[in-house]
């Protein structure tokens, strides 16, 4: 799966589509694409890094951050972030801020 | 509720959610048969703008045709299929009136003590079953077909529309069946149309906050479970239930439908009995 252009050092900064609406829900979100009107769920784990995409994070302050808060290796979780944001690309769900740094 | 005998051959006027009409009968009994299964959408009312009638003519051989308006719905067709064609019909129009004000889901809903539970689900589901079950141990009924939320609102409204009762349902709900005047028992052969006040007169139920969701899922010979699922995953399902998920105010829908989620609990029931349904629900819903 392609990554994010300016992923190579995990320093891109994605965040929800201007045309996805998400709801927070006892730890898990709903997200709905309004252009395939889709509703997705995520997890409580995928939902700790969704909340954090707002396109000023980068995706290795968000891996930093959750394990920190977890006791977890950072690079292993960053790997489960780049992956996790690869899939909602894929689907449509994200689009790139600007780079991190410019 | 006590209903008026019928004296003339139009019947009504009749309204849900917007959907204001009449029905023209030229078959005294068919008309009074009609006007007794959907009594409990009669609005008499002032303000009732009724949108067209409804017209049933008779013909030879007990056929009978079928009009809205202008606009022929069937034609020589025995009377199971005119009241058929009628409720179809009337469900769709009164889901259009609705969608623009509010969300529509395709769920059965049932109220007790204030407080409703929506039963989503697609067709052949046991939705009508369910709530049938559920009003024969002393909820009030809201509807079998269309749970109509305000944009904006957690609370459903009822559509008070007569249960469509399935023939494979017939069995485990004999006491629904319908009183049929001579020359008209074909109605309590195919799909049932009952108005819930059959089974007493205090089971209509009125517009009330949802305080529970549960999907149900009819299979044969499955044992009974409840499954309580997340709130999300909850608001996924009723998205896939939702009349109309196509409108332009699709945000403003979703939104309204986490609310409805955020303060309800939910589950999924896989059921294949319908006595241990509505006992599993009303022991959930009591947990």
């Amino acid at each position: 799966m392609m990554g994010w252009p300016s992923d190579a050092e995990g320093a891109a900064t994605p965040q929800p589509r201007h045309d996805v609406t998400w709801v927070e829900l006892d730890g898990e979100v709903a997200i709905l694409d309004e252009r395939t009107r889709e509703v997705y769920v995520l997890n409580t784990s995928a939902a700790a890094v969704w909340m954090q995409l707002d396109g000023d994070r980068t995706l290795h302050s968000i891996a930093r951050s959750l394990a920190d808060r977890a006791g977890r290796d950072e690079t292993e979780i960053l790997t489960d972030v780049r992956g996790l944001a690869d899939e909602l690309r894929s689907r449509g769900l994200l689009t790139e801020s600007r780079p991190h740094g410019t | 509720m006590n209903v008026p005998a019928a004296t003339a051959a139009v019947t009504g006027p009749f309204r849900a959610h917007g959907h204001a009409f009449r029905v023209r009968c030229d078959d005294p009994a068919l008309g009074d048969w009609i006007r007794n299964a959907f009594c409990m959408l009669i609005d008499d009312s002032a303000d009732v703008v009724v949108s067209a009638d409804y017209e049933i003519r008779s013909g030879d051989a007990d056929r009978f045709s079928l009009s809205w308006g202008d606009e022929l719905l069937a034609a020589h067709v025995g009377p199971g299929r005119i009241v058929g064609t009628l409720a179809w019909h009337i469900n769709r129009c009164v889901v259009d009136a609705a969608t623009t004000e509010h969300v529509v889901l395709h769920a059965a809903a049932a109220s007790r003590d204030g407080r409703a539970l929506l039963l989503p689900a697609e067709m052949e589901s046991g939705k009508t079953t369910l709530v049938a079950g559920l009003v024969d141990r002393g909820w009030q009924y809201l509807t079998d077909e269309a749970a109509a939320i305000p944009l904006g609102s957690t609370i459903v409204h009822p559509y008070l529309k007569p249960l469509s009762i399935d023939p494979g349902s017939h069995a485990v709900l004999p006491h629904w069946r319908p009183d049929t005047p001579p020359g008209l028992d074909v109605l309590a052969r195919g799909q049932w149309q009952v108005p819930a006040i059959a089974r007493g007169d205090d089971r209509a139920g009125g517009a009330c906050p949802v305080a529970g969701i549960v999907f149900p899922r009819y299979e044969a010979d499955a044992a009974t479970v409840l499954t309580p699922i997340g709130r999300a995953t909850a608001l996924a399902q009723l998205a896939t239930t939702a009349f109309q998920w196509d409108a332009e105010d699709l945000r403003d829908r979703f939104l309204t439908l986490s609310a409805v989620v955020r303060q309800s609990a939910a589950a999924e029931l896989v059921t294949g009995d319908l006595d241990d349904a509505c006992a599993a629900i009303e022991q959930w819903w009591c947990s």
